[in-house]
């Protein structure tokens, strides 16, 4: 998936958060712009660990020449 | 390969900056190398994450096609880790102001990734990059509950989650004084527990999950979670 996808604000994919199923919510809201940080599993496979974080659709990456320009 | 170039642009800019002094300012032709490495990394990142969908709902939480993509993730991971320590250990931790928010955010999801060693040795080197604008908090604190839940102590912020991957259930990781974890919470702008886990349908009640800790406790550090 590229990042530009991902964060993008038009690509929020509410309806998949608010979907039945569980791994597709947190697919929804890595696609909605949030920071998917997860799965993160033990050896063993006895459990994984999720994290994210919301609103970084506002860090929307922008094109490199694009973003050079902001920060110049 | 699609990155090499700008891969071997930061090489040289970095032996170059190196030579003169450590985490010297940016150039603008630095930056853009950097931001299209993060750029490769942050994509890397997400790569097989996102398959996880396909692969657990077509083949199971536990089968093979599912380890076989947790070992693709975990070369992934490897590979992005020794881009990412390369750029932070010759420039610093680079804030949203020097490579961009996605830039940043890349840096402190890679090391969130990465296993206990990087985890424990990048940690200060963020908190340091925290207390000067440079890193978000509520970054900082996905950090801070990860590691402190490898070794074995109760998480401070709650963001740590664990899904049993068989059942398909989630329980927040073991939590310290949940009654006050809003107040830490806000203190490094994380919503509050109720917000944060309503995407995984929990609801968040901290008398109850006072109530329940112990044997949560005692569930989940007798598998202490490992990289």
């Amino acid at each position: 998936m590229k990042s530009e996808k991902r964060l993008a604000l038009e690509d929020f994919q509410m309806e998949a958060v608010n979907s039945g199923n569980e791994v597709e919510k947190m697919l929804g809201l890595a696609a909605a712009g949030c920071h998917f940080t997860g799965p993160h599993k033990n050896p063993d496979g006895s459990a994984t660990l999720f994290d994210y974080e919301w609103g970084l659709a506002d860090a929307a990456p922008l094109r490199s020449n694009d973003q050079l320009s902001l920060l110049a | 390969m699609k990155c090499y170039p700008a891969c071997m642009v930061l090489l040289m800019l970095c032996l170059r900056t190196t030579a003169f002094c450590q985490h010297a300012p940016l150039s603008l032709e630095q930056k853009d190398a950097i931001i299209r490495i993060l750029d490769t990394v942050s994509a890397a990142d997400q790569q097989y994450r996102s398959q996880l969908e396909y692969v657990q709902s077509k083949h199971g939480g536990d089968s093979p096609e599912m380890k076989a993509l947790f070992a693709k993730m975990a070369i992934a991971d490897s590979l992005n880790l020794l881009k990412v320590t390369a750029i932070i250990d010759t420039f610093g931790w680079l804030g949203a102001d020097d490579i961009g928010r996605s830039g940043n955010t890349t840096l402190f999801m890679v090391i969130q990734h990465a296993g206990i060693q990087a985890q424990d040795k990048y940690l200060p080197v963020m908190r340091a990059a925290a207390a000067n604008g440079k890193a978000a908090l509520r970054s900082l604190a996905l950090l801070e509950d990860r590691v402190a839940l490898y070794h074995g102590h109760r998480q401070v912020y709650g963001s740590q989650v664990i899904w049993d991957m068989k059942a398909n259930h989630y329980q927040v990781a073991p939590l310290e004084d949940p009654a006050q974890v809003d107040k830490r919470r806000a203190s490094m702008g994380l919503p509050t527990m109720a917000e944060y886990l309503a995407p995984f349908d929990m609801k968040w009640d901290a008398v109850q999950y006072a109530r329940e800790l112990p044997e949560l406790e005692a569930g989940f550090f007798k598998k202490p979670a490992k990289n």
